[in-house]
């Protein structure tokens, strides 16, 4: 979907004519608040750029037992859940594109990708599915040792 | 285990959508002047895409780049080539017609090539896509200001067909999608720069495939809101790439 160009203009003095103008298209506040906002109600944006760890993050949302969405008919407590009409459950965020364990999945791959840089184009493929399919970049790097999500790991 | 679904899943839904087991039957040279109507038995229709040149997908690109490699892949595969004079089938099935013999029959005449697209549900209720290149039967005997061809059967030279996967994304697979899939499919058969005629019978289909060619004439959020979410965003998305490239 294209993003729209965001023109700044500069002025100096009087109002009368910018001395400069530049197009960006980097609309942070209202990406930050567009992922906030849908991921609290269980919607996903995903970054495409960077399919594998969109999918990778899928996965372990999916085995979360513990999110559902609004209005999910199994939620037994509103409040234990933190979920309430208009604004959700904040713990989807978590796996969104900006959300933690989104970037914590996204440096995991990126760390794998760092370690076998020096082979091929066609062996990096293959080299990079077995690394991320086999528990030693996970017992190496460690990446939810901190918090109770490391379970699902394993 | 996450980081071996996430992988595996990724190359499935590649795999399927990429028209996976997709199925073709050729007339033979022995058919063409025949006037007995044409009745192709299951025997004689040949897997086109199968475990071996199904696409695969590169898991360090972007969506993007995968899908383009997909649709170029799938080019490659499916379009009929103009100067392709060896049987497709191979040297056992001679006997069915080549690439551009197809062509030939099917313009003839100078006429626009008649693609005939379907959707269906088969015996076991899974939608089905299909497609058929139909040739009128002009001969020439025939007067030249004659309409007799138009009470003959038109013959059927190749048909393509596709069983849809039984979900398709998080919904299931139904024969609005089936219909739309089918134009992709005839988009990826034939080349390009040859006019076509559409025989469709699906309304939402056909109304599809002219929005998305003039996709330009609408406003970002009637193409969003609207024309995308028709019938299906992923279907949309891909028949606008393959109609605008």
């Amino acid at each position: 979907m294209p993003v729209s160009p965001k023109r700044i203009m500069y002025y100096d003095m009087t109002f009368d004519e910018p001395v400069c103008e530049e197009i960006t298209y980097t609309h942070t506040h209202s990406m930050d608040l567009a992922i906030k906002t849908t991921a609290r109600l269980g919607f996903m944006l995903r970054d495409l750029q960077k399919e594998l760890c969109a999918r990778f993050v899928d996965e372990l949302l999916n085995g979360d037992t513990s999110l559902k969405t609004v209005g999910n008919p199994s939620i037994a407590n509103r409040s234990k859940l933190g979920a309430f009409i208009g604004e959700g459950n904040a713990r989807f965020i978590n796996y969104s594109m900006t959300g933690r364990i989104y970037l914590i999945v996204n440096e995991l791959i990126e760390e794998a990708k760092r370690s076998i840089l020096i082979l091929g184009t066609n062996e990096v493929n293959d080299t990079l599915e077995d690394k991320l399919s086999r528990p030693a970049l996970y017992n190496t790097t460690s990446p939810f040792l901190v918090n109770s999500l490391h379970c699902v790991w394993h | 285990m996450n980081a071996r679904m996430a992988i595996d899943k990724f190359k499935e839904d590649y795999k399927f959508y990429g028209f996976y087991q997709l199925i073709e039957w050729r007339i033979s040279r022995s058919a063409i002047d025949s006037e007995v109507r044409q009745r192709p038995r299951n025997d004689e229709y040949k897997i086109l895409i199968n475990e071996e040149n199904a696409f695969k997908p590169n898991i360090q690109q972007s969506m993007e780049e995968n899908c383009e490699n997909l649709a170029d892949h799938l080019f490659q595969i499916l379009k009929l080539r103009i100067n392709h004079h060896i049987a497709e089938h191979g040297a056992e099935d001679a006997d069915f017609l080549p690439d551009h013999e197809i062509l030939e029959l099917a313009m003839q005449h100078d006429l626009p090539l008649f693609l005939s697209v379907d959707g269906c549900y088969d015996k076991q209720g899974v939608a089905t896509s299909t497609v058929c290149i139909v040739a009128p039967d002009i001969r020439p005997t025939d007067d030249p200001d004659s309409h007799e061809w138009q009470n003959r059967l038109a013959k059927i030279l190749p048909i393509r067909s596709w069983w849809l996967p039984k979900n398709w994304g998080t919904g299931a697979s139904e024969i609005n999608m089936a219909e739309a899939l089918a134009f992709i499919i005839g988009e990826y058969t034939i080349p390009s720069g040859i006019p076509i005629i559409y025989v469709t019978d699906s309304n939402n289909a056909r109304t599809l495939q002219r929005n998305v060619k003039n996709i330009h004439n609408f406003t970002h959020r009637k193409k969003v809101r609207q024309i995308k979410q028709g019938i299906n965003y992923s279907i949309a998305i891909h028949l606008e790439f393959l109609t605008n490239k």
